[in-house]
């Protein structure tokens, strides 16, 4: 389904009504500098509906930029996005009421209970009471729903952010590195609940991780990006074949993701070939932006 | 809503005991000015020229009284933005289908409702006083001083009010520039320096003429006249203090839209 999706990408008629649109999350272009840095370089990102998209790349890479021009946070430089067929910025207000968001380190009222924080959120989208306690008891908070948010530990943060995020059940879920600094029970019991929000709540859920491996787990598209452009974006058995094409490691997609990395990296500097890991094929690498779409 | 969420937000933070004791801290400074020196000021009912028991009281307190306001708005938003950046809460309100700008007019409406909260509480220890020293005074020595002074029938209540609305709509400038620095100032210990050296300026610079009378925390230092004959200058102040405060709170909206164009 994804790569007929993908297949038919670039030439998208302008004419797809609004309310069917092809992808759920679609960039066009996206850019975002800093002066002379640019953190995202004309991104072309294609979120279909329904999938869980895993959104990877190293420390640095630009998805948490990406994912706050999505939410608004952070003015792009260049090109366009729609969320949910909603162009912005012309539709920022009703972008933000169908998207849940989780960015970076949590955010919360320390001075508040979980469940008074949730209470804000709910009141603000003119939710009914109960949504706020399905939220808590979804990340396993309701045990704790009247300890102050300061006295949470970072996990216990983490999942409050994340019931921030599903508290309205948004058809778009923004997740930037949510399991960080989640113990590994804490880490399976949000992978598993990441891995289930599309069949409970039909939602599509975009998500991010400098790790492959949690990635693998719960992702069914992955997209790759190093220094604010997209290497690779594909289902993980279309990863898996262009990196067999490229001559890159494939028995373990860690491997495949760092040596596509390390490809890409060296043949920003002028390096590729030089022996390093994965880059055996002498081809500089998969660097530029490879979707299924493109190779058949 | 708007209002209903910020009072919220407020839970535990400090916001509404600090504004309860601060008024009453505010409201002690003639209670504590008349029990020590009450003689100083009564006395001044019986002398030539003699003015009205608020004027008196007013002109002895309003300056200390102001004091505490100012310093207690200034710290009050410098809390309702700490509470916001602390733990990024912020962030989150901005990934939410909310304008900005209304929470910074929740967070006016409700800084200028404990301030005049606060004034009101102010007013009431100057009515005390007034009835406690003024009028006990008066019973005692003849209830001519009263009609000397006042006329017949002489309870100045609505005097009073119009005075401490005044001193309210007064404080207002300083209340929106507060609530501006502070949500520009992601760091609460900036707000609360800037705003300390503004109360600072503003308590040594005249607040009766030129230019720094216009300052918005100098305003506040204007003290209500209670009396009719000061009603021209009172219209004028007071009008300057409502355009301050409209032209801040309009850079208070502003300053959410730039920060977001900014980011």
């Amino acid at each position: 389904m994804y790569a007929a999706n993908m297949a038919g990408t670039a030439g998208r008629p302008e004419s797809v009504p609004e309310r069917a649109p092809a992808y759920m999350i679609e960039t066009r272009g996206l850019s975002r500098s800093y002066g002379s840095f640019q953190a995202v370089a004309g991104l072309d990102l294609h979120v279909p509906k329904g999938v869980v998209y895993g959104f990877l790349g190293p420390n640095g890479a630009g998805k948490s930029t990406t994912m706050k021009m999505l939410l608004g946070l952070t003015a792009p430089s260049g090109g366009e996005f729609t969320v949910d067929g909603m162009r912005y910025p012309r539709d920022r207000m009703r972008i933000l009421r169908r998207v849940g968001s989780f960015i970076e380190a949590p955010s919360f009222y320390g001075n508040l209970t979980g469940a008074e924080n949730l209470d804000i959120i709910r009141r603000i989208l003119g939710l009914p009471r109960q949504a706020a306690e399905e939220a808590l008891e979804a990340v396993g908070l309701g045990p704790y729903r009247n300890r102050l948010a300061r006295k949470y530990s970072l996990g216990m943060k983490q999942r409050l952010g994340l019931a921030g995020a599903l508290i309205a059940r948004p058809p778009v879920l923004i997740l930037d590195e949510p399991t960080n600094g989640l113990d590994p029970v804490g880490i399976h019991e949000i992978r598993g609940l990441i891995r289930s929000l599309p069949a409970r709540y039909d939602c599509t859920v975009l998500v991010s991780s400098h790790l492959l491996s949690e990635i693998e787990l719960m992702a069914d598209m992955v997209g790759i990006l190093n220094h604010g452009r997209l290497l690779f974006e594909g289902t993980m058995d279309e990863l898996r074949r262009a990196a067999m094409m490229r001559g890159l490691p494939v028995d373990n997609l860690e491997d495949t993701f760092l040596a596509m990395i390390e490809n890409d990296d060296a043949s920003r500097t002028g390096a590729a070939g030089s022996g390093r890991r994965g880059s055996g094929s002498g081809e500089a690498s998969v660097a530029a932006k490879e979707r299924p779409g493109d190779r058949s | 809503m708007t209002l209903f969420l910020e009072i919220r937000k407020q839970r535990r933070t400090g916001f509404f005991p600090a504004f309860v004791l601060g008024g009453a801290a505010g409201a002690a400074i003639p209670v504590a000015n008349m029990a020590f020196r009450s003689r100083i000021y009564t006395d001044r009912l019986t002398a030539a020229g003699a003015e009205s028991p608020l004027k008196i009281l007013v002109d002895a307190n309003w300056q200390m009284m102001v004091m505490v306001n100012l310093l207690l708005v200034v710290s009050g938003a410098c809390i309702l933005y700490h509470t916001e950046f602390a733990d990024n809460a912020f962030r989150k309100l901005c990934t939410l289908p909310e304008r900005e700008w209304k929470s910074f007019l929740g967070k006016w409406l409700l800084l200028a409702a404990v301030s005049f909260l606060m004034t009101a509480m102010e007013g009431a220890a100057l009515e005390f006083c007034r009835g406690y020293w003024f009028t006990g005074r008066a019973a005692a020595d003849g209830a001519e001083y009263m009609e000397a002074v006042f006329g017949a029938g002489a309870f100045p209540h609505m005097d009073l009010v119009r005075s401490m609305m005044y001193g309210w709509l007064m404080m207002l400038p300083a209340v929106t520039v507060s609530l501006l620095i502070s949500s520009v100032c992601r760091n609460m210990w900036i707000s609360l320096g800037i705003g300390v050296v503004c109360f600072a300026f503003a308590s040594m610079a005249p607040a009766d003429s030129g230019v720094p009378a216009l300052f918005p925390y100098t305003l506040a230092f204007r003290i209500p006249q209670g009396e009719a004959a000061g009603m021209a200058a009172e219209m004028t102040t007071a009008a300057a203090a409502t355009a301050e405060t409209a032209v801040f709170l309009a850079a208070g909206i502003l300053a959410g839209k730039i920060r977001r164009r900014m980011a």
